[in-house]
C-alpha cells in the first residue's frame, strides 16, 4: 500500500511538473527561435549491477521517448520520457510502463541547443513480469552535451540511474544501480 | 544452403538499399528543404504464429518505442525508410545469464499517393526485415537464428506545425526458420508516432 501510495505520489508530481512546463513555455518569448519541444530518441549502454548479484552489461536501442517542453527562457527545461512493453500472450500478461520526468539545466551559452548540461530525473518502473505487478522508483543524475547537427542536434551523457527494490520486478527491472551513457539526436518544432 | 543465400541476399538488399536512398538524398537535398524524415512510434499488433504452433498461438503487443526510423527524402514518389531496433543484454542483466542480442533492422520504401506530399497526406508502405537473435545460458555455446520478414501498410502524415503525426497500419509477414525451431508468424496492427525533419 505504501508502495502505492509513494507511486500515486511521483505520478502526480510528474503530470504536474509537465503543466508547470507547458505554463512557463506559454509565458514567455523566443530565444530558442520558437521551438517549443525538443523530441529524441537515443542508444544506452549501461553497467548494471543489481543488489546481491554480479553484474552485467545492457545496451539497448531505442531506450525511450524523450519529449522536452523548450522554455522561452531561463535554464532549467523540464522532459518527460516514456517506455512501455506490453505483451499479451497464452493468457498471461506481461507489461513494464516506464514514465519520467527529468530536469535539464543549460550549463553554456547556447542554452537548450547546445553545450553542457546537468540532468537530474525520477520515475516509476511499473511491471509485471507473471509474478504479481510491481511498481519501483528510480532517480536518475546525468552529466550531458548537445551538438548541433544541421538543425538537429546530437545529443549525449554519462550518468547513473538507481532503482528501488521491488520482489516483482527484480533483478531486471528493480533493485539495480546502472552507469553508463546514452547517445542519440533530438529535434525540434 | 538456400535459407543462408536467402538470408545473405535479403542483408545484401539492407545494405545496399540505404546508398541507393542516399544518392537520392543528394538531388533532394540541392533541391533545398530537409533531407530526413526521423520519427519513433506507439505500435500494437495481434500476434498469431502460425507454423510449428499448437496452443496459445496468439497474443496481443503494445510498446513504445517501438523502433527508430530514418527516413530518406526524395524528390520522387519513392523513399527509403531504415527502421531499427536492439537490445544487448549480458550477465546478470540477461535473463538466462550469459547474453541475449535482439537485432531487428528493417528498410522499407514508401511511396506517397496521388496529392499527397512528402510531409503529408496518404502512402503506401512495404519492406523486408531481418530478425537477428543470439543468445547464451551462462557458460554455454551461444546460438543465433534469423527470421525474415516482410511487410506493408498503408498510412498517413498529419501536419502538426513544423512536424507531423503520422498513423501507419500494417501487415507483417515473418517466415518461418525450420532449421532453429522458430515457426511462422504473421502481425497486424497500427503504430501511430510523431515526425520530424531535418
Amino acid at each position: 500500500m505504501r508502495k502505492l501510495f509513494g507511486g500515486m505520489v511521483v505520478a502526480a508530481l510528474a503530470l504536474s511538473l509537465t503543466t508547470a512546463a507547458h505554463a512557463q513555455r506559454r509565458a514567455a518569448s523566443a530565444p530558442m527561435g520558437g521551438a517549443k519541444h525538443e523530441l529524441g530518441v537515443d542508444v544506452g549502454l549501461a553497467y548494471i549491477k543489481p543488489s546481491n548479484v554480479d553484474g552485467g552489461i545492457g545496451l539497448l536501442a531505442p531506450l525511450d521517448v524523450r519529449f522536452g517542453i523548450v522554455p522561452r527562457r531561463g535554464k532549467l527545461m523540464w522532459e518527460p520520457h516514456v517506455a512501455l512493453n506490453y505483451r499479451a500472450v497464452g493468457g498471461q500478461t506481461f507489461y513494464v510502463f516506464t514514465p519520467g520526468i527529468h530536469a535539464l539545466y543549460a550549463n553554456s551559452p547556447g542554452g537548450h541547443r547546445r553545450g553542457m548540461f546537468f540532468e537530474g530525473g525520477a520515475g516509476l518502473v511499473m511491471g509485471d513480469q507473471g509474478a504479481g505487478s510491481g511498481t519501483a522508483f528510480q532517480l536518475g543524475a546525468a552529466v550531458g552535451w548537445r551538438k548541433p547537427y544541421e538543425s538537429a542536434a546530437w545529443r549525449y551523457k554519462v550518468g547513473l540511474t538507481w532503482v528501488s527494490s521491488s520482489n516483482e520486478l527484480a533483478p531486471f527491472f528493480a533493485d539495480y544501480i546502472a552507469i553508463g551513457g546514452s547517445i542519440g539526436i533530438s529535434l525540434w518544432h | 544452403m538456400r535459407r543462408l543465400t536467402s538470408t545473405v541476399v535479403a542483408a545484401a538488399a539492407l545494405v545496399a538499399l540505404p546508398h541507393l536512398a542516399l544518392a537520392q538524398r543528394t538531388r533532394a537535398a540541392a533541391a533545398g528543404g530537409p533531407k530526413n524524415e526521423i520519427g519513433v512510434d506507439l505500435g500494437a499488433e495481434y500476434n498469431h504464429a502460425g507454423s510449428g504452433c499448437n496452443a496459445d498461438c496468439g497474443g496481443l503487443g503494445i510498446g513504445t518505442p517501438i523502433d527508430v526510423r530514418w527516413g530518406f527524402m526524395a524528390s520522387g514518389p519513392l523513399s527509403f525508410e531504415p527502421r531499427f531496433s536492439l537490445s544487448y543484454l549480458s550477465g546478470s542483466a540477461s535473463p538466462i545469464g550469459g547474453h541475449v542480442l535482439a537485432f531487428n533492422p528493417d528498410l522499407n520504401v514508401i511511396y506517397r499517393m496521388k496529392k499527397s506530399t512528402a510531409r503529408r497526406g496518404m502512402y503506401l508502405t512495404g519492406g523486408l526485415g531481418l530478425g537477428i537473435a543470439n543468445a547464451a545460458p551462462s557458460g554455454g555455446s551461444s546460438t543465433t537464428a534469423t527470421q525474415l520478414s516482410l511487410n506493408g501498410g498503408v498510412g498517413k502524415r498529419i501536419p502538426m506545425e513544423s512536424n507531423a503525426w503520422r498513423v501507419e497500419g500494417f501487415l507483417r509477414y515473418n517466415f518461418a526458420n525450420t532449421g532453429k525451431g522458430i515457426p511462422s508468424s504473421f502481425n497486424i496492427g497500427a503504430r501511430v508516432g510523431m515526425s520530424f525533419w531535418r
